[in-house]
């Protein structure tokens, strides 16, 4: 019973996106599964909170406009549109602001990192986090995804809109690249 | 520095990066979402209708301006009525209509009975929670709790009803036992009146005298709340009612219903109804009975359904009248159970009555067991016919305070058979047809 029951719920769940189009009530619940996902996301980002809450505030004001167009038939399609949202206004805010090194000096403020041991083959989370600003946006959306939002291949490829097969490669790259710019950085070359 | 990517992902994970959310931003946020969201959907339907008037909104008006009944869903007992304002059949229709494209729906109830209960739970309160799918192509599956105060335990009922294959399944878990039941025509079609089925309980609304409760909100959905307090709604189970329905103002399906109902002296039923998931999806085997190969069928422990027929009441009537030389005082469900309880300790028996105790006091526990539940079947009987009856408005009355077992004048018993007829059972449980003329003279007769 148990276990119908939970199935039955998943695909509540399903039905929870269909309805968002045309009830607030539904896209209320679509809401409050997602806040904290979302929020998280811009924060890892852009590591400053307030800007990930303005961020985030843009994101579901979006949803708001566009969920009565949107054609996903699932809760995972419904998370992979928002997460692209969430990832195009992050971007967007990144490349409109000139403050990088204001972004930079907040991480390192607000953020507190901690290295085991303090050994020299752990980073310093500013200088990795500098690394990362280095990539195309896209590969650090892709960053984000996969190390600080845990999510699957599968779900990244529909996300960022490729296939899954060239995610991988694309990944495998990115951490070389993200390898050499860590290097770059702490040889002072930021 | 890492080598591959799970190196990366322990360095990530080492990070301890501060996401927790600020409530305000996140309320704040909720309701600014919400705002746009609803902007927007009268932006496009403004833009849909180029004479720029929002036929949802004038589709809505009727249930705002007309205080309308909406659809009832109760997750108890059989056979409650909706109700409805005389003046709304234009409003009643659009709900209908709106139920009617629902083909599958859930929804939560918490039920607490005060007062004095059953035989077998002597005790002050008891409470029931349960949850009811109800699908237009599977069925009804729901699944009730209630604690029994004398263990502290759980007992859990899950039911199916099964309309393609004409049958009912109750299984018990926590005893490992289930009963199955095959369902006739007649019974089919009243269960899937009586189940909580909002498509069919609303062709059935029986006019409620009811009174506007205006607007509010529950969980953030606006809501029109609609109250009654008219007896039929209970269709005559219930002395006193109060029913109070909230209607979210725009979906026009129920939110909340929140139902009071005072059976008898000794008994109250307070019923929420809440949690409503429409339009959910179902298959086809979440409505297939799960039962284990080690539980027990209760048919083969002698168990036998209360039957709700004119003979199965017969049956009852005789038991009662054997072991107490009279016949109840009242035949609806509660008050039944309750002087069937209160024989227990009763002196005043006739022989055979006592006769029964006294044998019943020798046998084994679960001969005794089976016993009393052959008992409380017939008793069950008697008060299920009646209920059916009282549901199909057949006009039944009953006399038993004053009719003695032997009197062969009186009328015990009797309901509406066709449109001049009537079925009389009489004192010594014979029975009768009679027009309306002769069944006025009988009961000039008849004791009060």
């Amino acid at each position: 019973m148990v276990g119908t029951m939970a199935k039955v719920v998943e695909r509540i769940d399903d039905d929870l996106v269909f309805r968002a189009r045309t009830q607030a009530e539904a896209l209320g619940r679509l809401y409050e599964m997602h806040y904290e996902r979302i929020l998280g996301f811009c924060v890892y980002r852009l590591f400053n909170k307030e800007i990930a809450e303005d961020v985030t505030s843009g994101v579901f004001l979006e949803v708001a406009r566009s969920i009565g167009a949107f054609r996903g038939r699932t809760v995972k399609d419904f998370q992979s549109w928002l997460y692209a949202i969430a990832a195009n206004q992050a971007n967007a805010y990144i490349r409109k602001t000139t403050r990088r090194k204001k972004l930079l000096e907040e991480a390192a403020g607000s953020m507190t990192a901690f290295a085991p041991g303090g050994t020299n083959n752990s980073p310093h989370w500013p200088k990795l986090y500098t690394a990362i600003l280095k990539l195309k946006t896209q590969h650090q959306t892709i960053v984000t995804l996969r190390f600080f939002e845990n999510l699957k291949y599968e779900q990244i490829a529909q996300i960022v809109d490729v296939k899954e097969a060239t995610l991988r490669v694309r990944l495998h790259r990115i951490l070389n690249e993200l390898r050499n710019n860590l290097q770059t950085v702490n040889d002072g070359e930021a | 520095m890492f080598k591959d990517e799970s190196e990366f992902k322990k360095v990530i994970d080492r990070l301890n990066i501060n996401t927790e959310p600020n409530q305000k931003h996140r309320d704040d946020l909720r309701r600014q979402m919400l705002c746009v969201f609803n902007e927007a959907k009268q932006q496009s339907q403004k833009s849909a209708t180029p004479d720029g008037v929002l036929r949802r909104i004038i589709m809505k008006s009727p249930i705002t301006k007309l205080a309308a009944a909406a659809a009832i869903i109760i997750a108890i007992l059989v056979g409650l009525p909706f109700f409805s304002s005389n003046s709304s059949s234009v409003v009643l229709a659009d709900v209908l209509e709106r139920i009617e494209q629902t083909r599958a729906f859930m929804y939560k109830m918490e039920m607490t009975m005060t007062g004095d209960m059953m035989s077998h739970m002597p005790t002050r309160k008891q409470e029931i929670q349960g949850t009811t799918i109800i699908s237009t192509e599977y069925g009804v599956k729901w699944e009730m709790s209630v604690n029994d105060p004398n263990t502290d335990k759980k007992i859990t009922t899950i039911a199916y009803i099964l309309p393609e294959q004409k049958l009912m399944f109750s299984i018990m878990p926590g005893q490992k036992k289930y009963m199955r039941m095959e369902l006739n025509d007649d019974l089919l079609a009243r269960m899937k009146k009586q189940n909580n089925d909002p498509r069919e309980m609303m062709k059935q609304i029986l006019a409620c005298k009811y009174t506007e409760l205006g607007r509010s909100e529950i969980n953030g959905i606006e809501v029109e709340g609609f109250k009654t307090t008219d007896p039929m709604f209970s269709a005559g189970m219930a002395e006193d009612v109060e029913v109070k329905l909230w209607v979210d103002v725009e979906t026009w399906l129920p939110v909340l219903w929140e139902i009071d109902m005072k059976m008898n002296e000794q008994m109250d039923i307070r019923a929420v109804i809440s949690d409503f998931q429409w339009d959910i999806p179902v298959v086809a085997s979440d409505f297939e009975p799960a039962i284990p190969a080690d539980y027990k069928s209760l048919e083969e422990e002698g168990y036998k359904m209360p039957s709700m027929t004119e003979e199965g009441a017969l049956e009852g009537l005789k038991f009662f009248a054997e072991i107490t030389g009279r016949y109840p005082k009242k035949v609806d469900l509660m008050s039944l159970a309750q002087e069937l309880h209160a024989l227990k300790d009763s002196e005043d028996l006739t022989d055979a009555g006592l006769k029964s105790r006294e044998e019943m006091g020798r046998l084994t526990r679960e001969q005794r067991s089976e016993k009393m539940m052959n008992q409380r079947q017939s008793i069950q009987s008697l008060g299920m016919f009646y209920m059916m009856l009282i549901t199909d408005k057949k006009e039944p009355a009953y006399y038993g305070q004053s009719v003695a077992p032997d009197d062969t004048e009186a009328v015990l018993m009797r309901w509406k058979v066709s449109d001049d007829q009537y079925r009389v059972i009489f004192g010594n449980l014979s029975t009768l047809d009679v027009s309306a003329e002769k069944l006025a003279e009988l009961e000039k007769l008849t004791p009060k």
